[in-house]
């Protein structure tokens, strides 16, 4: 059982809190992606986890396991570093090597030290995993930015740990690299079905390798979900502007029933709503994605102020009622004139409504 | 190739300055000491005469070099290792983020801004066998032939522990943190960590700091004529104290030769260092 379970946990550095009274449960073999900005306290719980931080409050399981006061090194854990911190005076067989050579490790119900020949034959199997049997006695200077992470990720798996601590690993990559070792690095779960927790700022990194993914804003956790849940009802109003990409449009707007038919007025338009429990007279925020607008010939009405082409689609960014909206459509016909006057709608069914003043979803 | 001949030109223009600058204070001199040592002045320097190659075998080999190369080779043991060492164990203590720690970091680079002569003044006056602090402490003894070299190469430690420290502190600020983090999480204990990963990364600046060390060890003198004046029986008498006693012009031709070979000297354990060392330094991030 390696599953990982915050409860109530909190970290502060003097007035700060880094990380605000985390209850998350990450189940065994798990792929769980902590997304949020930087500076949120993602990669801080991250290293709650590893050990190289202490919580202020709460209690951190690993497995059945209380770990909150336990060392590091005896947490059965493995981190892959921003940096890769790949030691630069040892060859790659020595760094894949490192974790073993210290610590006691489990070995059919005992724990003890790794003989020097069954470390070796670790590291080989390593090496073989990530495709390194090449370049065992070359030193990281040597190395391309990819080949580094992969001595980082062999470093990692060596020790077989109950769990996968990855704090931005595919960061220093080029775009083209990055595609690839995200493919790679979900393969790896697949094969080795451990528990990872993936920390990222990367919002398709978390969609493409998540099996369920944790939005942190501001210290706290907003919303714990599979990728789809998270995109497709967010919890609230910073995991609406922060997910997808660009993010979901947000109006001002107040709730009006017309013959027994909700809608809600945005400026000079209306949208018509789904069947929702909002009161008449409400004021809400609504939140639409760019791919559900559509200029229509009723709906809200604004200004398109510029058009971005990127080929496959563009996206017609618009001025309605004074917020900006982006609407994504697929590059048919001419390219729309900026400054043309426009009204927007969308299906009913992917309206998101949020309470204006705690940003919470409303239905 | 006129595009070539101009850098060419441009080239020689910009290595003029520093070539000037060579001629006038290296290569010039260098000739000059070679040229006093193949020559013998009369006692007023009014004339001098060809006596060749033969004076550099009798005083290479004669016991004013051989003694004052023992005491230099000594002095160098006994400062080198203990400034090193003493360096790194400060730098280690004070590089953690703890609050007030730059008032020690101040404290401890402090001996920079002494000179040899102002280290020299204070140990003269704490190891002086009468009123010193330190005066009854018999291994520093500066009255005794046996121990007074010692008690110079004290003040020296001390008067280059700043630089030791300020340089090695850098050093360990450039080692990033997140491999003393992977260290951590390898098990690593404070030793084992400061063996695999600290002294790794800082080799480059502790050979640096041997190289310099080590010269400043043969070129020590000011610390010599303030606290000992070559004594007690010329115990502490280094290379470069006789080259500077053989001033009188009828000993110019042999401190010219103790030069040259204190030169010698220098450069071939310069290289030796860089030779042995470097193949135990890691240069590569």
């Amino acid at each position: 059982m390696s599953q990982i379970v915050f409860e109530g946990v909190s970290k502060r550095f003097g007035e700060t809190v880094a990380v605000d009274r985390f209850d998350l449960h990450i189940h065994d073999g798990e792929f769980m992606v902590l997304l949020g900005p930087s500076g949120c306290g993602k990669t801080t719980a991250l290293r709650l986890v590893a050990g190289l931080e202490t919580a202020t409050e709460g209690t951190l399981r690993i497995g059945d396991r209380d770990v909150t006061g336990v060392e590091a090194k005896d947490r059965d854990i493995a981190m892959v570093f921003q940096s890769y911190a790949l030691y630069p005076h040892m060859t790659v067989s020595g760094n894949i090597e490192s974790p073993l050579v210290a610590r006691r490790m489990h070995v059919d119900g005992e724990l003890r030290k790794l003989t020097k020949a069954e470390r070796q034959q670790r590291v080989v199997e390593a090496a073989r995993v990530l495709g390194l049997d090449e370049l065992l006695g070359r030193k990281p200077a040597a190395l391309s930015g990819g080949q580094r992470q992969r001595v980082a990720l062999a470093r990692a798996i060596v020790s077989r740990p109950a769990a996968f601590l990855m704090d931005e690993p595919l960061s220093n990559l080029d775009a083209k690299l990055r595609a690839q070792t995200r493919l790679e690095l979900v393969d790896l779960h697949q094969r080795l079905s451990t528990t990872f927790v993936y920390v990222t700022h990367d919002q398709v990194e978390a969609m493409t390798m998540a099996t369920r993914m944790a939005v942190v804003v501001g210290g706290r956790l907003q919303q714990v979900g599979t990728p789809k849940e998270v995109y497709e009802r967010p919890a609230n109003l910073f995991v609406a502007r922060f997910i997808g990409s660009p993010p979901m449009n947000t109006l001002a707007g107040i709730v009006e029933v017309r013959d027994g038919e909700p809608w809600v007025r945005v400026g000079e338009g209306v949208l018509r709503l789904g069947p929702i429990a909002a009161a008449e007279g409400r004021s809400v925020v609504v939140g639409v994605r760019p791919e559900h607008l559509q200029p229509s010939a009723d709906g809200v009405a604004g200004e398109v102020r510029a058009v971005e082409w990127l080929g496959h689609e563009r996206h017609l960014v618009c001025d309605v009622a004074g917020e900006r909206v982006t609407v994504r459509e697929p590059t048919v016909g001419d390219d729309p004139m900026s400054g043309r006057p426009v009204r927007l709608a969308a299906d009913p069914a992917h309206l998101h409504l949020f309470d204006p003043d705690s940003g919470e979803r409303l239905g | 190739m006129r595009h070539r001949g101009k850098d060419g030109l441009v080239a020689a223009a910009l290595l003029v300055p520093s070539a000037v600058i060579f001629a006038a204070f290296f290569f010039y001199p260098l000739y000059r000491l070679v040229y006093l040592g193949l020559h013998r002045q009369n006692r007023f320097g009014t004339e001098e005469r060809w006596v060749g190659w033969s004076q550099y075998r009798e005083v290479l080999t004669g016991d004013e070099f051989t003694e004052g190369l023992q005491h230099t080779v000594l002095f160098v043991v006994l400062t080198v290792p203990a400034g090193l060492v003493l360096g790194v164990l400060l730098a280690v203590a004070a590089n953690r983020p703890l609050r007030g720690i730059k008032v020690f970091h101040t404290i401890f680079a402090s001996t920079v801004a002494s000179s040899v002569a102002v280290a020299s003044v204070i140990f003269l006056w704490l190891l002086n066998p009468q009123v010193g602090y330190f005066g009854d402490v018999g291994f520093f003894s500066l009255s005794d032939p046996d121990t007074a070299l010692r008690g110079v190469a004290l003040s020296s430690v001390w008067q280059n522990l700043g630089l030791t420290f300020i340089i090695v502190l850098a050093a360990l600020q450039a080692v990033p943190e997140e491999l003393y983090e992977a260290s951590v999480l390898d098990g690593h204990g404070p030793v084992r960590r400061f063996l695999t990963v600290t002294l790794p990364l800082i080799s480059p600046t502790l050979l640096f700091l041997v190289v310099v060390l080590v010269i400043f060890g043969f070129q020590a003198f000011a610390q010599v004529e303030i606290l000992t004046g070559g004594g007690p029986a010329g115990a502490t008498e280094t290379l470069v104290f006789k080259i500077f006693q053989s001033q009188q012009p009828a000993q110019l031709g042999t401190g010219a030769v103790m030069a040259i070979g204190l030169f010698v000297i220098t450069v071939v354990v310069t290289l030796v260092q860089f030779a042995l060392l470097s193949r135990r330094v890691h240069y590569g991030r």
